[in-house]
């Protein structure tokens, strides 16, 4: 199993444009990216991945400036690692889910549904994946600077306003 | 008339790391902490249960769980929250996912801070505990400070327990302010100079501070003497007050360079001799006038 064995399975059913780059990683594991047009071509992908008897390891997903998401899919098969990026318009919430086609996608899945608001079309699950139900949906969409996500920097002085009361 | 109290305790882990629960379990296990010694029974229902041990920083999730127990509870009872999580929420104070600290939900009586805290600071906590479970059954109001009742707090050189603060060594750099994960640290300009406060209860005992200092003068002090009453929660804090020098040449008020920095500097020479009351710029232009006259 090669990438261009999967690539000749998969573009005869790939409708719109794509572009393939090969690559391999320091440790010689070969690494594809696949970068999709349409985002309704995932289906036809997920489908040859389940034909190679391969997974959906993990999906990855991303919000770019003017507000339009980038879904990651990341397959396995065989050791090979597959990424495939589906873009979505920046109005558009919904991409057609592959876990019916390959369960491992469940979770991924739900979990872009929970912290992005995307919705999977057709995914057999509608439950909470971690989220608590009173929790809105999107919790990624807002924006938190990196600076402060990483010194932990709080909203508010509620807590130090009493320490410095406590100790008056 | 004193009424004996069989102390009955029960664990609600509201979205704990884990850590504190082990910990907790340690504590439970191991003769040394003599946690047999104060009597305790785990109970597994809560209705039989005078003692509320809390764990974690109250998730969204676990909330209406810890609600549902504290509603079952008989009164009276004490509840003791374990670790700086249950205390102030910790690291994780400010997410999304987070309702906590425990004392929004349930009136706390005995906070132990510490990430985890070690297994004397929760036998101490247990027993302070149990102290005000006696007090309340007594019909006495509860203690505003409890002293210490297990006297040996000793723990291992390397462990790293509460911060503290050597006010000679410190310039107010705020690296330890920036490096802190869990919002312990404080640096406030005043008239003077500055004060530094590091809130132990919201300390998640990581060491960052301590690694990060360019001086060395924030250090840990292997004292895990954590386990303090509700009203000590936001006095729990260790004060420093680093004050400006006046320079004696211009009068300008200027931070001094601390100790810690000019032993690195000037590493064969006394430096107490160096630290005369001038400040950078005046001791500049002297330096100017003395070489280009």
């Amino acid at each position: 199993m090669n990438i261009e064995e999967f690539n000749n399975a998969i573009k005869n059913n790939i409708v719109s444009q794509y572009t393939l780059h090969d690559d391999v990683d320091s440790y010689g594991n070969p690494n594809s990216w696949i970068k999709l047009t349409n985002k309704n071509d995932i289906e036809a992908i997920a489908k040859s991945v389940s034909a190679y008897k391969g997974r959906c390891v993990v999906m990855s997903v991303y919000r770019n400036e003017d507000g339009s998401h980038m879904l990651i899919y990341h397959f396995d098969i065989d050791g090979m690692l597959i990424n495939v990026e589906v873009p979505l318009a920046s109005d558009d919430k919904n991409f057609i889910s592959i876990t019916p086609i390959l369960p491992s996608a469940n979770w991924a899945e739900r979990e872009a549904r929970e912290m992005y608001n995307l919705e999977p079309v057709g995914h057999p699950c509608k439950d909470r994946l971690f989220l608590d139900p009173s929790m809105p949906k999107g919790e990624m969409a807002e924006y938190i600077s990196l600076s402060k996500a990483q010194v932990g920097l709080s909203d508010t002085d509620i807590l130090w306003n009493k320490v410095n009361e406590g100790i008056k | 008339m004193s009424k004996e109290v069989v102390p009955k305790l029960f664990r609600v882990n509201t979205g704990s790391c884990n850590g504190c629960d082990v910990e907790f379990v340690a504590t439970a296990f191991v003769d040394k902490f003599e946690l047999e010694s104060l009597g305790v029974e785990l109970v597994e229902h809560i209705n039989e249960a005078n003692v509320l041990v809390v764990t974690g920083p109250l998730t969204a999730r676990s909330e209406p769980f810890l609600k549902k127990y504290v509603a079952q509870m008989r009164k009276p009872y004490a509840v003791v929250g374990i670790g700086t999580c249950s205390v102030t929420s910790g690291i994780f104070r400010d997410s999304y996912a987070i309702e906590g600290p425990t004392d929004k939900i349930v009136d706390v009586d005995i906070n132990v801070a510490g990430c985890p805290p070690r297994p004397e600071s929760i036998a101490e906590g247990v027993a302070k505990g149990i102290k005000v479970l006696q007090q309340k059954l007594n019909g006495e109001a509860t203690p505003k400070t409890l002293d210490m009742i297990f006297s040996d707090f000793t723990a291992p050189a390397s462990f790293r327990g509460k911060i503290d603060l050597n006010e000679d060594m410190c310039t107010a750099c705020r690296t330890c302010e920036t490096v802190c994960p869990s919002g312990a640290i404080e640096i406030s300009a005043v008239e003077g100079g500055f004060i530094h406060k590091v809130w132990h209860n919201s300390c998640c005992f990581c060491g960052n501070c301590a690694y990060f200092c360019p001086t060395g003068a924030i250090f840990n002090t292997n004292s895990f003497d954590t386990a303090k009453t509700q009203d000590e929660k936001y006095s729990e804090v260790n004060v420093g007050h680093i004050n400006y020098e006046t320079c004696s040449c211009c009068g300008e008020n200027y931070m001094p360079p601390s100790r810690g920095l000019l032993g690195k500097a000037y590493v064969h020479d006394d430096v107490s001799k160096l630290n005369d009351a001038i400040c950078p710029a005046c001791r500049k232009e002297a330096n100017f006038k003395r070489m280009y006259g």
